[in-house]
């Protein structure tokens, strides 16, 4: 009787699939948009103030889940620049945003964007425009005894939906107007040319692929920094 | 009415403005709130030249992705420049030309006409996109030809606006911008600072909380490449065979406070010890894209790799930065971005996509009226970039020409102070503006339409 080698219950390593790469991607893009950079550590001090904050003004909890409700964000959150420096929608999820899907843009973001203003509005006293101001067209009366014009500090994402663009071209093409050119269809569309991917190591030619986590190295002796430094690490 | 005009070119990193019947050169300074750590001050606009410390800090910037939103921020920076602490102004005696970003959204809009007529009460104003006031220019010197006499305009030309936020092209005809064939790509000099930021922080040093240093890094080091490849294989070589590698000696803001290039000749540095930040250095930027125009290889101008006795005595003192494939990589996704995963093309594709949206018979007269303006374009080695890519796109039968001013950064400034001064532009100015009096009556859709519709 022959005695099986037991097999040890190793997990399976871990790969990545497509769509966390992407999501991978579209963070790393969004980070890239960022004024100023916040350290990992700091990160839990932030959510710690601002849910603390979040708590006293309602009921609403700043969980992770609650603080990305479309489950775009890894942890190293670009949510985190717009709490710490006050300044709400520093760092607008950067997406492309297509006309042709009015209602995700502004149904997603902005319900995002809310709830970072209230948190914002508690953590931060000297913000006084983020908590208060949200969604008001109070018009206070300057020195003059003109009209004070109202000094909002809204998110780009709400901006854009004030301007009526989305809507205006949505309905342009759908009525098969001429759509009138605007901030949003001025974007550039994709190259005809194929990406070339270089090493993210070294900055060579980066032919091959790291299994897991798909960012590409050049040789082996970049692929092992690769392994010891970074595999993985900006994932949950 | 003796008004002076006031030529704002309000940008997302800087401002630049002076006087339209002033002599003097346009001065600049950054366009948002700086937070020091080191010195616990914060820093409004132009007061950032007393800063002596520049690391680590904490930037508010009221541009978001390329439109104004923050502006509690915006009217701090310019509450100093309209209420005369910069500059003498006068504001109920002032006509403001400001710049906007290009298709600007419409509510963003009517905030700048009530901030300059209702909280600064401007005499009276005029809006206008950067490229539109770089039109005003005589754009026929860039290729070395005088305007045809008798008219005081080119007809039409392709602007290519690479500033802070994005990147914008812009075909104009007979002075206005042809809307539908407006495009942008998201990939402007914040995108690079930040990339080259993370790159530097993961090969060599940590290097993310200082943005406004590892910006003059990229203003030193980095040239676009011609010949990228070649290049790319040059960098994998020994540093005695690799001319492209660079050390940039990183400053420790106590007895240096700009870092500089290793080995560079003294003409060719760009920082010297103990000058005052934030100056722009115009004969070094000059010298820099004559010369790169003329020679085949851009990174040998940005110091000399020769003198070996300098790269082998090592300064314990001193921190020095390699600068690597990273000199040219890093200004490569203004023509690629797809290289970081970006789904856009670059500006030559875009400058076709852009002409071939224009009437056909147009065509040709706008491949051949390309003109390079922003901070981008400061870049060595750019324009060859470009005219040779674009010549590789084009159709054949078109001509294909690249101007660039030897400062492109101030060329829509001073298109608007040609505007503002000279004789020729006299009524089209006067038909722009909108005055106080005016704005109070009708409101901003007089604004609006006024600007959109003049030329």
């Amino acid at each position: 009787m022959s005695r099986k080698p037991e097999r040890g219950t190793k997990a399976a390593p871990k790969v990545l699939d497509p769509e966390a790469r992407r999501r991978q991607l579209r963070h790393h893009l969004d980070s890239l948009e960022r004024d100023n950079f916040v350290a990992l550590n700091e990160y839990e001090a932030i959510i710690a103030t601002a849910a603390a904050a979040a708590t006293a003004q309602g009921p609403i909890s700043l969980t992770h889940t609650n603080l990305d409700p479309l489950g775009l964000l890894p942890p190293l959150s670009p949510a985190v620049g717009s709490i710490v420096g006050g300044v709400v929608g520093t760092v607008g999820p950067g997406a492309v945003l297509s006309p042709n899907n009015p209602g995700i843009i502004s149904g997603g973001r902005t319900k995002k964007n809310q709830q970072l203003n209230i948190g914002a509005g508690g953590a931060n006293s000297s913000n006084s425009n983020s908590g208060s101001n949200f969604n008001q067209t109070a018009i206070p009366t300057s020195a003059h005894g003109h009209r004070k014009p109202v000094l909002p500090r809204k998110p780009l994402n709400q901006l854009l939906d004030e301007s009526g663009l989305v809507a205006q071209t949505f309905l342009q093409e759908q009525q098969q107007q001429d759509v009138v050119p605007n901030y949003l269809t001025a974007n550039m569309g994709p190259s005809r040319y194929p990406q070339r991917n270089f090493c993210s190591v070294c900055g060579w030619k980066g032919v091959y692929r790291c299994n897991r986590c798909g960012m590409r190295y050049c040789d082996l002796r970049c692929q092992k920094t690769h392994n010891d430094t970074r595999c993985m690490k900006f994932t949950i | 009415m003796a008004a002076r005009t006031l030529i704002v070119d309000n940008g997302a990193a800087t401002i630049k403005f002076g006087f339209a019947d002033e002599d003097t050169p346009y001065k600049t300074f950054a366009n948002n709130i700086t937070r020091s750590k080191a010195e616990r001050k914060t820093f409004v606009g132009d007061q950032l030249e007393t800063c002596k410390d520049f690391s680590g800090l904490y930037y508010r910037l009221p541009f978001e992705k390329g439109l104004l939103t923050s502006w509690d921020v915006e009217k701090q920076v310019w509450d100093r420049l309209f209420n005369g602490k910069i500059v003498p102004c006068e504001p109920s005696a002032t006509t403001l030309l400001i710049s906007e970003p290009i298709l600007n959204l419409p509510n963003i809009a009517t905030t700048y006409d009530q901030l300059v007529f209702e909280e600064y009460g401007f005499h009276s104003y005029t809006r206008m996109s950067a490229p539109q006031m770089a039109m005003y220019n005589e754009i026929p010197r860039l290729y070395g030809q005088k305007m045809t006499s008798g008219k005081k305009r080119v007809d039409c030309a392709v602007i290519v606006d690479s500033g802070y936020s994005f990147t914008h092209i812009i075909p104009f005809w007979k002075g206005k911008p042809i809307l539908v064939g407006i495009r942008r790509i998201n990939v402007g000099g914040k995108l690079l600072t930040n990339h080259l930021k993370e790159i530097i922080s993961f090969r060599y040093w940590n290097m993310m909380d200082e943005t406004y240093l590892v910006n003059e890094v990229k203003e030193a080091c980095c040239y676009v490449s011609n010949k990228f490849w070649d290049e790319l294989d040059i960098c994998k070589k020994s540093p005695r065979a690799n001319k492209i590698l660079q050390h940039y000696v990183l400053p420790d803001y106590s007895s240096q406070q700009r870092g500089y290039v290793k080995g560079g000749s003294k003409s060719k540095q760009r920082g010297k010890k103990g000058k005052g930040p934030g100056k722009m250095d115009l004969d070094d930027i000059e010298a820099e894209i004559n010369e790169a125009d003329s020679e085949d290889e851009a990174y040998s101008d940005q110091g000399d790799n020769d003198s070996d006795e300098d790269m082998s005595e090592p300064n314990e003192d001193e921190q020095v930065l390699t600068m690597n494939n990273e000199r040219f990589t890093v200004p490569e996704i203004l023509f690629n971005p797809s290289d970081i995963g970006m789904d856009q093309a670059g500006i030559p594709e875009a400058i076709v996509d852009a002409i071939s949206s224009c009437d056909e018979e147009i065509q040709g007269m706008l491949y051949a009226n390309v003109v390079l303006i922003g901070g981008n374009a400061r870049l060595p080695g750019f324009r060859k970039r470009v005219t040779n890519d674009l010549r590789e796109i084009a159709p054949s039968e078109y001509d294909v020409r690249v101007g660039i001013d030897k400062d492109p950064f101030g060329y829509a400034w001073k298109g608007a102070k040609r505007l503002a001064t000279m004789d020729e532009f006299a009524s089209e100015f006067k038909n722009r503006l909108v005055t106080r009096a005016e704005y109070m009556e009708t409101g901003s859709a007089l604004c609006e339409s006024r600007f959109r519709s003049a030329v």
